[in-house]
Parts: C-alpha cells; structure tokens; sequence
C-alpha cells in the first residue's frame, strides 16, 4: 500500500476515524491492528519477520532492565557492605551478561537483516573470483518492507534500555505498536522510543488544531511527492538510462533533477509521516531541516535524514571512539605519531565505521558503499581543511556575508548532487565517467534544440515543475525566517491557512503525476 | 537466561527458514532492486520469456514493436488495416507468404497480436511445419500444456503457441498469440 | 459564536473545494463532440423524451448500421439504440439494466459480435461506454466487470482523478461544451454518409478454441432472464458486416443458444440480398461499417421485420410522440445535408469522423 495509493488514502481515513471513535484506553490498540493490517496487506509473512524483531527486543530490553534493577537494588542495599573493589566486580559481572545478551539480540536482528538483503550482494562479490561452471547462483530471498528502518528503531530501543537511558516496555503489544507504526515503518523517521513512547500510546482527544496542522503537513507532503517528485521521476529515468546519449549538460542536468526529485521524493514522505501522526496528536521526530540550506557537508548531513545521522552516531560513532582497543589505538598513536596525528585516529576510524555503515544500510551494492566513503573522503578533507578556510574568510572578509553563503549553500548542494550520482547510475565506474563528461562535453545546445522535451517531460511539465520549485523555494525561505510556516500563517490568519490547505489539495488532485499514464513512483526510500 | 537464549535462536532459525521465499518471483531479492524498480519503470516482454519464430534470422514474438520487426519481413503479400471504432488506432494484418502477422494499436506503436505460420514453406524454430504429425509436435516440445479439440497448446510467458490439427491428426495452422 | 463562526467557515471551504472539483472534472472530462463522439452516445439517451418499444443494444454493429429515424418514418416504430464503441456483452447487461430503471420496451435486439470478448479490453473504450452512464448499482456493477488493470472504481466516481492531466491539453470544445452538450446521434445512431467500397478481407486466423467465452454468454444468460422477467420480447442478431470475421462456429453457437431459448437471431450476413444491401455502395468504411444508405436498408428490412413480428404502436399517430420525432427528423436530414454538401465539396467529410479528431 504506497502512500500514493487510493487504498492507502481510504485506510488512512478509516483509522483516523476509528481513532477519535475509539475510547482512548484502546486508541493504541487500534494503532497495533491498523499497522498489522498496513503491513500484511504489503505480504502477511512480513510480519513473521517484524513480530521476532519485536519479540526479541522484548523479552531483551525486559532481562537488561531487570539486570539493571538488579543491579541497583544490590548495589543500594549493600552500599555500605561492599568494598568499592567488590562493587566494580559486581557491575562488571553485571556488565558482561548485559552485554552478552545485547550481543545476542544485535546479532539476531542484524543477522535477519544482513541475511534477507546482503546475501545476494555477497554472492555477487564471491562470484567474482569463481569461474563461470561454480558460480553460486542468487538465492530468492523475502525483503521484509522497511526492515532496515525497523531493525535500526527496534536496537536502539534495547541499546537504550541497555544504557540504561529508557525504561523496559513491559506490554508486549505496545512494543510491537512502536516497531510496526505505520505511518513511518517504510521510511522512517527512526524513531527513539524515548521520544515516541510519550505520546504514542496517549489516548489523545482531537484537537481541532492539531489535526488541521497535521492535515495541511500530509497535504504538503503529497504536493511534493505527487505534483514534483513523480513528474520529475520520468526526466531523471530517462537521463540516467541512456548514459551514451545523454553526457555533459544532460548529466548536470539529471544531477540537479535527481536533487530535486530525492528531496521531494523523500521530504514529502517524511512530512506524510509526521502529518498523518500529528492528526492523531502523535508527535514524531523531524528528519530534515532544509537540507540545502547546508553551507557545508556536515551540516548538511545534520540536516538530511536527520534520525539516521543521530542514529549512526549514538550507536555507531561513539561506542567506537570509546570502546577499549580504539582508546589503546588513540594512546598510542598520540605517544607515537604526536598529538596532532593521535586525536584524529580516533574520529578518522570511527567516521570511517560509520559512513561504511551508511553506505551499506542504503543498499547492498558497491555504488552505495562508494557513495558512502566519498561523502567521508569529502567530511574529512573539509574537516582538515578548515584552517585554511578560516584563514580565507579572514582574509577576504567574506565570512557571514549574504552572497558568500550562497556561493556556500550552491557549492554543497552541488557536491552532495553529484555524490548522488553513484546511487542514481548505480554503476560505480560509469558515474565517474559519466560526472566526469560534465567537464568535457559541453553540449549546450540541450538547452535549445528540443531534446529536453524528450525525455518523457513536456513543456507543460517543465511549467509545472518550475511553479513547484518557487513554491518550495519560497516555502523554505519563509521557514528559514519564522521557523515553523504552518503555525505561522495560522497564527497571523487562520482563513488564510484554511484557504491554502484547499488550494493545496486540489492543486495536488489537478497537476499531480498519477493515475494512468503515470508510473507512480515508489518512495524511493522504501528500498532501505 | 536459558530459556531467553533458546527461544532467541529458535526463532533465528524459523526466521531464517522463512526467509526463504516459496513464491519465487513475488519479490525481489536485493540485487535485484535495480535501477527500474527504483524509478518505477515497466521492463517490457523479451523474445526470451516466449515462444519465438524466426524471420530473416532474428526472433520476432507476439507483443514485440512492429517497427522492429519490419525491416525484417520486406514488403508483404498484402497488407489491410482497418481502424479500429472511436478512432483509436489501426488494426494491421501483413500478409507474407507463409506466414501472417496481425498487430495491434498502442499509443503511437503498433504490437504484434499474432503470428499464423500458413503453410509449409516456414517452419517454427523448433522444426515443426503445417502437415507434420501432432506427434512430430510432441516430439519437438513435449507435452502440450492444454489440448483442446483439434489443438495442442504451449505456454510460455505471456504467449501461447498453439497447433492447429486436422481430422487426419495433421498440423493446418500454427499460431503465435497472447496467453 | 466563535464556535459557530467556525463551522459556518468550514462549511465555506469545503463548499469552495467541493465546487472547484465539480468544476475542474466538467472542464477536463472529455467532451466527445467532433470527431470521437462515441463517448457522448450513452449519456444522450438520458434526454429521450419519447417512449421506446424498441431498443438496440450493442457495439457499433448497431449504432452504425440501423437508421432509428428511418424506422420510425416508415414504421412508426420509436426505437433507441444504447450502443457505444466495443461495448462489451456485461456492459449490454448492465445498460439494459439501467435503461428498465426508465422504461420497458417490448423489443430488446442484441448484436452478438461482443460475445468474442470474455475479459475486459480497453480502458478508452470502458470509458466512453460508462462515464456517460448515470449512476446506479448497474453502473457500479458494470464498472466493476470492465475494468482493465491499472483502473480504479474511484477514478469512475471521480473521474478528475483520471482525466486531471487533460488540464494541459484542453481544447475549444472543452470549454464551449463545459456545461451542455450537442446531441451527436439519431436516438442513439451515428450518422456517416460517405461510401468506399467494402474490399479483400484477410484471412480469418484459425482459433484453439471456438467456444464464446463462459462469462460472455453468462451475460446473455442474464440478459435473456431479465428481459423473459420484464416481459420484453430478446431478439439477438448479427450485423451484415463481415469483418471483424464471425466464424462459422460461433454462429452455430448463437443458433443453438436461440433455439434453446425460444429466442429469434437474425443473421445479416447471410441476408444481405434480402436487405438489399450493396457493399460497393452502403459502407463507408471499406465494409466495415454501413453508411446512412446502408443503414436505411437495414431500418426498412429491419422495420419491416418487427412490425410483422411484433405488436408496435405506430407512434405516428401520436401527436405528442411525433412532434418530438418530427425534431429528430429535421436534425437528421440537417446533418444529411451538411455531410453530403462537404461530401461534395470536399470530396470527404471535414467536420466528421477521422478527419475531425484532433491530435
């Protein structure tokens, strides 16, 4: 059931309904059958998958936070019993079955889901160094929907059980209601228990308010993905499939619209998300911040996908930058290459660790795993670079200054667009090839001979991908002055947010790229 | 803890038991999410997938482009067309000697809807001419998928081959059209 | 107050959301007015105000070959044809279904050359036969028998959602005709005066299986049952027109199924001399279609046959009835005359038919 679909429309409005219709005790429950039912309607054994995922995490987080307890009630009633030797050897006893039983929950979860999408991937590699008579052929495997979103939301909820940052769930089902939350189990946000468990299982009574933020938000998010995304789609297609045809201007020009598309592909689903919760008063985290108004690549990764970042940092970067031999690693290299080389071995690896990981968890290809590595040769570099940018801004006096930030925000957008390259032509030599005609071919003439009308786009499409551009440009510009427009516009006239809303619908029901003759695009990030 | 640890690899086992996909072709398996899934774009019939007849050395098979399989007929015996009611197209017969192809309308594109093999001056790629044996046909692609009266038929993909057979249990006609 | 002021709002804009999108799918549905008018046939039948003791259904083996106007000119038979393009044997159904919702004709002839088709074929032609339908479980029921894959029932009950992309290729007729419509047919017959000879046909191509499909004829099952229940008297028939082929077998299967059923079938094919039809000179369209001469043969053989056959009213006796049919008359000789006039002076028709569609 895409978001885009009829069906899921009319789902949605049924289990908005039975929401404010339940009594709010049970409004949780009918959460759990609605996601159940979302994700058996995709293919009922998915949820085979997603129930071990949640059972496991269950019955994980129970033990850890019993050991936790555990330990705290021996440690209290004893304090003054215990010697402070005896007290570390018992929290580090305490420690080690923790751990061991961390260990085996990661390595179940991650196991179901390094088995289900990478095992065809390492079958490729292997079949690389075999001749052609013992090459293993591919095996038919499940891809549960979202498993890598699921998965990842599921351990850091037992990851913070383990810390010690967040309670136990002690009712199975409300676990299960946060691993399988339909509006986010295909494409995230990665949610953290903490965060959603305060007001996912709240009974909320409707808000007039809330409901109609959460409305115009869903209404947003379809504009986006319908209106833009899935018009744009048939351009990018066509560019990318014909490398041979298509070089130069024509790759810069795929590169700008696969930006476009990506972030409205992706953004107008998270916005869905989040809108399709807030009308049911369920608050979800933010995954963007206008990614391209980033003036540097971290920032930008700050800004996009912004719940994987943490959630590769959090569980990925730190426990790596602290964990024993990485701190033996960092002493050493301080004694022995100096203090400048030393501090950085430490972030150089765990960074390394966790854009490798990013790249994996996008896809199992080397395209991604490539694409992950460059955004870390280009984090690092600027990272090193940066006294010497420091020196420029001072020197020229430029920093702050409205246009240089443009120059910033148009360089970073930029760069990021053609690292994407490598997940758009999914080929990593052909898209340094291809990125590298940019250079050499300068064929402008596309922009006059007519050949942009045929990739599948019509001038009427250019027109209204163009209207759509100002309106998401001028969208975002306001967000940038009053932080949230949706509260602003109905702060300063709620005819006018009311009005908007239904020219936002009926403009997405008018100039939408849907129904017969369109393919309607999946969200793209339901791959991951 | 035991019990936590058994029931936990229990059901990695059963998980990893299910993860084996009995319905074949229901999903894809993560290599497999390429490019055209991604973009959502439809990957049209290949001459693989079907049952094929050879004109000038190439494979032609019902659904292909007309267009393609022009330059490899010549010019036809004869050739009708009529339009279709409302305006929506040509329907096409080219008339070869030996063989007939009929086609279809699709947007700008006409697509084969039919190959007729008429007599025995051509042949199916797998040797069968009008007026061998239906046994001659067993032999060369086994057992018919569905046998009606007076014909064998051969699934493949979306197409179907069938054999028309006489009263004396001879091939008359040979067709090539949609399942 | 401000409670009330609220509502009193909402009620505003849903009312402007709801107006905007009634609008907006009157200005982009298509208008089926020149050239493609099959898709106005069926929603024209709504506006009748004759009674009909005769109604035609079926493809355009029936709207292009019977002279409705003819038959009542001669015979004083008032009789309506409820055909539209490749109207498939379920859609035949469900429209008789729907025109007993407004009256009971005595006769209901059915073109049999539908019952080829066993599965849905063509959205364009699922369109034009059911958008013009109005609503009613027959619709509901015949939308949901046609449609093809990739068609959704909500895209029939709002068809804005499937035609939202013709906001980009909208044209004059959309917006001349956004709000009433030009009649395109003679009680439900499409008018075509030119002539081109019929010509070769090709080969027919040998079938696996001569059987007409089993949910194609569970709708002439159905068909017969609701007319034996309503007392209207089922006469199937096959136009004179031999291609598309009708092949020997399946006519030896409609044969049967009549005689099972104490049904009458006329096959034209075979009666072309009795109807007296030449196919150098009544077709338009190389033999697939009858022009209006061919058609007018058709009505004096057809009207001829009925009137013999069957208790008609003469309704030419009836004031009220044959003034309206007296309209229906001058539009038909109107549109005769222009036809023949471009005929003349064009060499071919302009402002109807292929040359009138536009790209």
């Amino acid at each position: 059931m895409l978001f885009t679909s009829y069906s899921f429309i009319a789902f949605l409005a049924v289990v908005i309904l039975l929401y404010y219709v339940f009594p709010k005790k049970a409004r949780w429950t009918l959460l759990l059958v609605a996601s159940c039912a979302f994700y058996a309607f995709a293919d009922y054994r998915y949820l085979f998958f997603i129930a071990v995922t949640a059972l496991s995490a269950y019955f994980a987080a129970l033990r850890l936070e019993r050991l936790n307890n555990t330990q705290k009630e021996y440690i209290g009633k004893n304090k003054d019993i215990l010697s402070s030797e005896e007290k570390k050897r018992y929290k580090e006893e305490i420690k080690k079955k923790k751990w061991r039983l961390l260990l085996l929950c990661l390595f179940l979860n991650l196991g179901i889901l390094s088995v289900t999408k990478y095992t065809n991937f390492v079958i490729a590699n292997i079949n690389h160094f075999l001749s052609d008579a013992s090459k293993l052929s591919p095996v038919d495997l499940i891809i549960p929907m979202g498993i890598s979103f699921y998965t990842f939301q599921t351990l850091s909820y037992v990851i913070d059980v383990y810390r010690a940052k967040t309670s136990a769930q002690h009712n199975f089902f409300r676990l299960f209601l946060f691993v399988s939350f339909f509006p986010q189990l295909v494409q995230g946000p990665i949610s953290r228990y903490g965060d959603l468990s305060e007001t996912l299982y709240e009974g909320h009574s409707f808000s007039a308010h809330s409901f109609s933020m959460g409305l115009m938000r869903v209404l947003w998010g379809y504009f986006k993905k319908v209106v833009i995304a899935d018009r744009i789609i048939t351009g990018v297609t066509s560019l990318i499939g014909s490398p041979e045809q298509y070089k130069g201007v024509y790759v810069f020009i795929a590169t700008m619209f696969y930006a476009f598309e990506l972030y409205c592909d992706f953004t107008g689903g998270i916005d869905i998300t989040i809108g399709i919760a807030e009308m049911m008063g369920i608050k979800v985290a933010e995954n963007f911040n206008l990614p391209y108004f980033s003036k540097n690549i971290k920032e930008y990764w700050n800004r996009w996908h912004i719940t994987m970042g943490t959630w590769f940092t959090d569980y990925i970067f730190y426990p790596i930058s602290v964990c024993g031999p990485m701190l033996k690693l960092s002493k050493w290299s301080r004694q022995h290459l100096g203090q400048n080389i030393g501090k950085r071995v430490t972030v150089y690896l765990s960074s390394l660790a966790v854009w490798l990981a990013t790249g994996i968890w996008h896809g199992a290809a080397w395209n991604f795993i490539v694409w992950g590595l460059m955004n870390y040769v280009v984090i690092m570099a600027s990272q090193e670079m940066e006294p010497l940018y420091a020196r420029f801004h001072k020197r020229f006096n430029v920093s702050g200054k409205p246009l240089y930030e443009v120059f910033q925000i148009i360089r970073t957008v930029l760069l990021m667009s053609f690292i994407r390259m490598f997940d758009c032509y999914r080929d990593v030599p052909l898209t340094f090839r291809m990125v590298g005609t940019v250079f050499t071919t300068f064929n402008f003439s596309a922009f006059t001979d007519g050949s942009l009308l045929k990739i599948g786009l019509t001038g009427a499409d250019y027109i209204v991908l163009l209207a759509g551009f100002v309106i998401v440009l001028s969208v975002s510009l306001v967000k940038v002055k009053v932080g949230n427009v949706r509260e602003y516009v109905y702060e300063n006239s709620n005819v006018l947010f009311y009005v908007l809303a239904a020219l936002l619908l009926i403009m997405t029901v008018v100039f939408g790229a849907y129904g017969v003759g369109y393919d309607s695009a999946q969200f793209i990030y339901n791959q991951f | 803890m035991k019990k936590i640890i058994i029931s936990l690899l229990l059901a990695a086992l059963l998980t990893a038991l299910c993860a084996c996909n009995d319905s074949g072709k229901e999903q894809s398996s993560a290599n497999d999410t390429d490019k055209a899934e991604i973009m959502g774009s439809v990957v049209e019939t290949e001459a693989e997938d079907t049952y094929t007849f050879d004109i000038g050395g190439a494979s032609v098979y019902v659904g292909e482009n007309m267009a393609d399989v022009l330059p490899l007929t010549g010019e036809p015996k004869s050739y009708f067309e009529s339009e279709s009611c409302a305006f929506q197209g040509l329907d096409k017969v080219y008339t070869y000697s030996g063989y007939t192809i009929r086609t279809y309308p699709d947007g700008q594109d006409d697509y084969v809807l039919s190959i007729e093999l008429r007599d025995d001056t051509v042949s199916t790629p797998e040797g069968v001419y009008i007026g061998d044996a239906e046994s001659d046909v067993i032999s060369a692609y086994g057992n018919p998928d569905e046998k009606g009266d007076g014909s064998v038929t051969y699934y493949k993909g979306g197409t179907a081959l069938t054999f028309i057979v006489d009263d004396d249990g001879c091939v008359s006609a040979i067709t090539y059209t949609e399942k | 107050m401000k409670r009330v002021k609220k509502i009193i709002f909402a009620f505003v804009i849903a009312c402007f959301v709801i107006c905007a999108f009634a609008f907006l799918q009157r200005l982009v549905m298509p208008k089926y007015q020149t050239g493609i008018v099959e898709g106005s046939m069926i929603e024209e039948y709504y506006d009748e105000e004759v009674p009909h003791e005769v109604v035609f259904i079926g493809d355009c083996e029936v709207y292009e070959n019977i002279s409705t106007v003819r038959l009542y000119e001669k015979y004083g038979v008032s009789s309506y044809i409820r055909g539209s393009a490749q109207q498939l044997a379920w859609q035949s159904y469900y429209l008789l279904e729907d025109t007993l919702r407004y009256e009971t004709p005595k006769v209901v002839v059915f073109n049999v050359l539908s019952l080829k088709y066993d599965t849905p074929q063509s959205e364009a032609y699922n369109r034009m036969t059911l958008d013009g339908m109005r609503w009613s479980k027959s619709k509901a029921k015949a939308v949901n028998a046609s449609m093809t894959e990739g068609e959704h029932f909500v895209e029939y009950v709002f068809p804005l959602l499937r035609y939202h992309s013709r906001i980009f290729e909208l044209t004059e007729d959309d917006f001349v005709h956004l709000f009433s419509k030009d009649k395109v047919t003679h009680s439900g017959y499409y008018m075509r005066v030119d002539s081109k000879p019929e010509g070769e046909f090709p080969e027919p191509m040998p079938l696996r299986d001569y059987t007409l499909g089993e949910n194609a004829m569970s709708y002439l099952d159905r068909m017969t049952e609701l007319c034996r229940e309503n007392g209207i008297e089922l006469v199937l028939m096959k136009a004179p027109t031999k291609y598309p082929h009708w092949y020997d077998e399946w006519d030896r299967q409609i044969v049967e199924y009549a005689a099972d059923n104490g049904l009458q079938y006329l096959n034209f094919i075979d009666m072309r001399d009795e109807v007296g039809l030449d196919m150098s000179v009544d077709t338009y369209d190389a033999g697939l279609h009858l022009n209006l001469s061919g058609a007018e043969k058709m009505a004096d053989f057809f009207g001829c046959w009925l009137t013999e056959c069957f208790e008609l009213t003469d309704f030419r006796q009836d004031e009220r009835v044959s003034g309206i049919w007296k309209e229906k008359s001058d539009y038909y000789y109107e549109m005769k005359q222009k036809q023949t006039s471009e005929l003349e002076q064009y060499g071919e028709l302009v402002s109807f038919g292929a040359n009138a569609v536009k790209d």
